[in-house]
């Protein structure tokens, strides 16, 4: 029996054995198991002389600052880890594109993808930096001041500016009196002249190495101040505007939407766009320019180099159309049109047809929503006979009806370099439309096969 | 009051079949796992569609508000222009009316036509705000047609963003898909090669090592005993010419003898013969040289040893080319070893143990040309029951016999003494087997050089039949009779 109660209790001693001894480790770990007289001592080690003369740089950077004769691991050190409220004049030159501006841009703003800011942190602080000093310029408030310091630093780092709004001076409140005698009188057109916005003139000519502007005239959040001028353009904002561009020689692409662009404005820029050596794309969708203005695009098309022509949703109607349509028929580097939601109509509609029977450059053609019917697809079907290189259409919205998609069947069996079309809404039997869309198919397929795989490209509107 | 154009699919009818086209969709991802690059082209074009169908979608309502408003501005402009129209000829009558209350003086005119124009005024006025109120009704529901088209602009665009968001995700997977796809082949196409090439490698190769070491062992040993028995059938050969040419040389040896001793008899004679004369004529006494004197020894008994002096020249002939095919270094330092056991050990004596050594020594060495059912049956015998059977049987095959032992043994040490004077490179086991071999086959063993010395007596004998004394005689009797001359 003793045999027995040994390991038992053996067992038990062994338990009580191993509480006690945890709970004095824990006793004991509570205690300080260092004897140390130091009460800054802790286990971090003590850092490298190199980064403590780099944390020494960082902390006096601004007096001081040591940047170029470092090498690239203690520049991203640096970079890392010095204060982001540095002067910009100072930042700008002395860091290049790296983490401090990545730093800078996380800061400031919640959502930066850099792949639209061609993968340079620098260009994407400053372009945005400038767009949100623009954006909240007040005339009449702001100094000017204000613009032409940002643009000295970083004129070289903007390629793009996309403006998303441009306020109007600040208008004084008006007496009773006053509100009551401007509900009677009709607004005159050259009253306007109080509410001129941001002058571009004082910009546009400083950025040399600008590719890209997108304007809009609108205010964003005007809530229940909303008035008409703030979502147009004064005639001297447009011209001003004008003589801007025509200083910004590097300039790709020009995009004004959604400002109320009609006819006399239009004329305006268009006059001096036609000497703009650079310029390839042009957008002015979401206006109302109407056959006069498209008159002057015509004119332009045949003066300069475009690529893209963007006019959709416009007021452009068949006399307009011709004249666009003239230009395109000798016209050799357009490749893209977009002639959606205008009034075209058949007059348009064919007039465009028939001139590319002459165009072998353009690639792109979208006359959706333009209320053109089964004649104007009569004519797009002979064209599509001759012509071998236009590549997508869109005649969406029209309705074409059964002789329209007729034609189109026919002219798809024949052709194929069409590899979009788009069809959709045109009152056109379902089964034809699919046989339709199974041509289109296979010459996009076929081609694919020829070539490696490249981007479906969307119909850009 | 508004003249609506032939309405376009409503929305919920064209989320309905836009839904249908997103099924199909899946079906079709489903369905068609082949043709991955036709398949991701159709799945984008299909998911591209989706979102710009809602576009178009909104395009063709805003064509058909447009068209509406079109229609608005122009039904409200012709309105108003009717209205415009009556309440001018409502303020001509007005005016018309002015002019008679001017002319009136009598009061009850005046107020009658007061009140007639107090009425068109009011009717006029009425007009305008029955208008007024018109235009602002038209106004309210323009505004709530405008928040229910933000509304619906709203919708569009979250019903795109999805669209987006789906497509995005449709995309990603069927890439995902396909890439797994393409790693799935790849991987295959890669094991299938890494296979082909490594299944020679696998155990498999171990197999055909085996069998080839195998096949090359036989072949080796095939070779070695083909070897063997042509170096055998030469060795015959060598001896039967051996023999034949001993007998030849023996043969050619006596007739030479023979032919020698008579011209040496003739020559003696001769000589003897002109001795005898010379004395005669000297007057001195002559007497014949004993008969005992010129006896021949005879070529028959240099023939008693010419077998051994065969053997024993070739022995030596085969010493220096084996010195470069020396013993074993088994064989070198067991004897070295046994030198050592046995120091007492003179030159041609031999102890029994050294005897035992070398048996043990050369049953090591052959044990290889025992079978191996013979091995099998030793096995479990003692080993020094094993060691003499197996050296009796060796012995059996050598065609050794115990005397030889002694002499090879003999032979071994010499061998290994000439062996310390020179430096060889110890050879492998497998070639001191031939030497041994040939060694071994001589039936018998290094014999003492035969003796020449009574050939070398007689010829002297012969040679000295004329003496110094009878030539001093003859030059002196030479003189005297040239000085007669």
């Amino acid at each position: 029996t003793k045999s027995l109660i040994i390991p038992e209790k053996q067992q038990l001693f062994r338990k009580m054995y191993k509480q006690i001894s945890c709970r004095a480790a824990l006793f004991v770990r509570g205690k300080r198991r260092i004897i140390a007289e130091d009460l800054d001592w802790s286990l971090a080690t003590v850092s490298s002389l190199s980064n403590l003369c780099l944390q020494c740089i960082v902390n006096n950077f601004e007096e001081r600052p040591i940047y170029e004769d470092l090498t690239s691991s203690e520049k991203d050190f640096i970079q890392n880890r010095v204060s982001l409220s540095l002067p910009l004049h100072f930042a700008a030159n002395v860091f290049p594109d790296g983490v401090y501006w990545k730093r800078c841009c996380e800061q400031k703003w919640k959502v930066c993808d850099v792949s639209n800011y061609g993968e340079s942190w620098k260009r994407m602080f400053f372009e945005r930096q400038l767009e949100n000093i623009v954006e909240l310029f007040v005339p009449g408030i702001t100094e000017p001041k204000t613009v032409l310091d940002m643009v000295t630093l970083c004129k070289d780092h903007i390629k793009k500016l996309n403006i998303a709004q441009l306020l109007p001076p600040v208008k004084e409140p008006q007496t009773e009196d006053e509100e009551q005698a401007s509900e009677l009188t009709l607004a005159n057109e050259d009253d306007k002249s109080g509410m001129d916005h941001f002058d571009f003139r004082i910009l546009l000519g400083k950025l040399t190495n600008l590719e890209e502007l997108h304007l809009v005239y609108k205010v964003k959040s005007c809530g229940m101040n909303f008035e008409w001028s703030m979502f147009e353009m004064t005639n001297r904002d447009c011209e001003s505007l004008a003589k801007a561009l025509k200083s910004c020689k590097k300039l790709k692409l020009f995009r004004l939407h959604l400002s109320h662009l009609e006819d006399k404005k239009c004329r305006l820029l268009v006059k001096y766009l036609l000497d703009h050596t650079s310029l390839r794309t042009l957008d002015f969708s979401h206006n109302v320019i109407g056959d006069s203005g498209a008159r002057a695009i015509g004119k332009l098309l045949t003066k300069s180099k475009l690529e893209i022509l963007n006019l959709y949703d416009n007021n452009i109607g068949g006399p307009g159309a011709k004249a666009i349509a003239q230009a395109l028929s000798k016209n050799t580097t357009l490749v893209s049109l977009n002639l959606c939601l205008n009034r075209l109509k058949d007059e348009g509609g064919q007039a465009i047809c028939k001139a590319l029977l002459n165009n072998k450059t353009l690639l792109h053609l979208q006359l959706g929503a333009n209320g053109v019917t089964w004649l104007t697809a009569l004519s797009l079907s002979s064209m599509l006979a001759q012509n071998n290189t236009l590549k997508s259409i869109n005649l969406s919205c029209n309705t074409l009806g059964e002789v329209g998609g007729n034609a189109l069947e026919e002219a798809m069996s024949r052709n194929t370099s069409v590899t979009e079309c788009s069809i959709h809404l045109t009152d056109i039997e379902e089964r034809r439309v699919s046989v339709i869309n199974q041509m289109v198919w296979n010459n996009q397929f076929r081609k694919q096969e020829t070539n490696p795989r490249e981007k479906n490209t969307e119909n850009a509107n | 009051d508004f003249e609506l154009t032939r309405e376009p699919e409503s929305s919920s009818v064209a989320k309905a079949t836009l839904t249908k086209q997103t099924l199909q969709d899946y079906v079709f991802i489903l369905i068609c796992p082949t043709f991955t690059a036709q398949r991701i082209m159709g799945l984008q074009k299909r998911l591209t569609t989706l979102v710009t169908n809602i576009q178009t979608a909104a395009d063709a309502k805003e064509m058909e508000r447009r068209s509406g408003m079109e229609d608005n501005c122009k039904i409200r402009y012709e309105r108003l222009k009717d209205d415009a129209k009556a309440c001018q000829e409502k303020v001509e009558e007005i005016r018309k009316g002015w002019s008679i209350v001017t002319q009136k003086v009598v009061y009850s005119e005046l107020q009658s036509v007061l009140d007639s124009q107090q009425q068109l005024c009011a009717a006029v006025i009425e007009d305008k705000k029955k208008l007024i109120r018109e235009l602002q009704r038209e106004r309210r529901v323009k505004e709530d047609q405008y928040l229910k088209n933000l509304r619906r602009l709203d919708e569009e665009i979250k019903l795109m963003l999805d669209r987006m968001q789906q497509q995005f995700q449709n995309l990603s997977k069927a890439y995902r898909e396909e890439l797994t796809q393409l790693q799935v082949e790849a991987d295959l196409s890669h094991k299938g090669a890494l296979n082909d090439f490594y299944s020679s490698k696998e155990v498999k190769n171990l197999k055909t090592k085996y069998a080839k070491q195998k096949d090359k062992f036989m072949k080796q040993r095939q070779y070695l005993s083909e070897v063997h028995k042509r170096s055998r059938q030469h060795y015959k050969r060598i001896q039967k010419e051996v023999r034949y040419t001993t007998a030849a040389d023996a043969r050619k040896f006596e007739e030479m003898w023979a032919t020698m001793e008579e011209e040496v008899t003739q020559l003696a004679e001769k000589a003897l013969a002109i001795d005898s004369l010379i004395c005669k004529h000297l007057g001195l006494a002559w007497e014949r040289p004993s008969a005992a004197s010129m006896e021949s020894p005879g070529p028959c008994r240099s023939q008693e040893h010419d077998t051994n002096p065969t053997s024993h020249p070739l022995q030596t002939r085969h010493l220096p080319h084996c010195s470069q095919r020396m013993m074993d270094a088994s064989v070198g330092p067991s004897l070295e070893r046994d030198s050592e056991h046995c120091t007492g050990v003179e030159e041609g004596e031999l102890s029994s143990e050294m005897l035992m050594k070398v048996m043990e020594l050369l049953c090591d060495e052959t044990g290889f040309l025992v079978e191996d059912k013979l091995w099998k049956l030793l096995a479990p015998m003692e080993k020094n029951e094993q060691t003499t059977v197996k050296l009796h049987s060796l012995f059996a095959v050598l065609g050794l016999e115990e005397k030889d032992l002694a002499k090879l043994a003999e032979f071994l040490l010499m061998y290994k003494r000439q062996q310390e004077e020179q430096t060889e490179v110890r050879l492998h086991t497998e070639l001191s087997i031939p030497c041994l071999f040939l060694c071994v086959s001589r039936s018998s063993l290094s014999h003492p050089a035969r003796d020449t010395s009574v050939e070398e007596a007689y010829w002297d004998r012969l040679g000295n039949i004329i003496t110094e004394d009878k030539l001093k005689l003859w030059d002196a009797a030479e003189r005297e009779l040239k000085q007669y001359e």
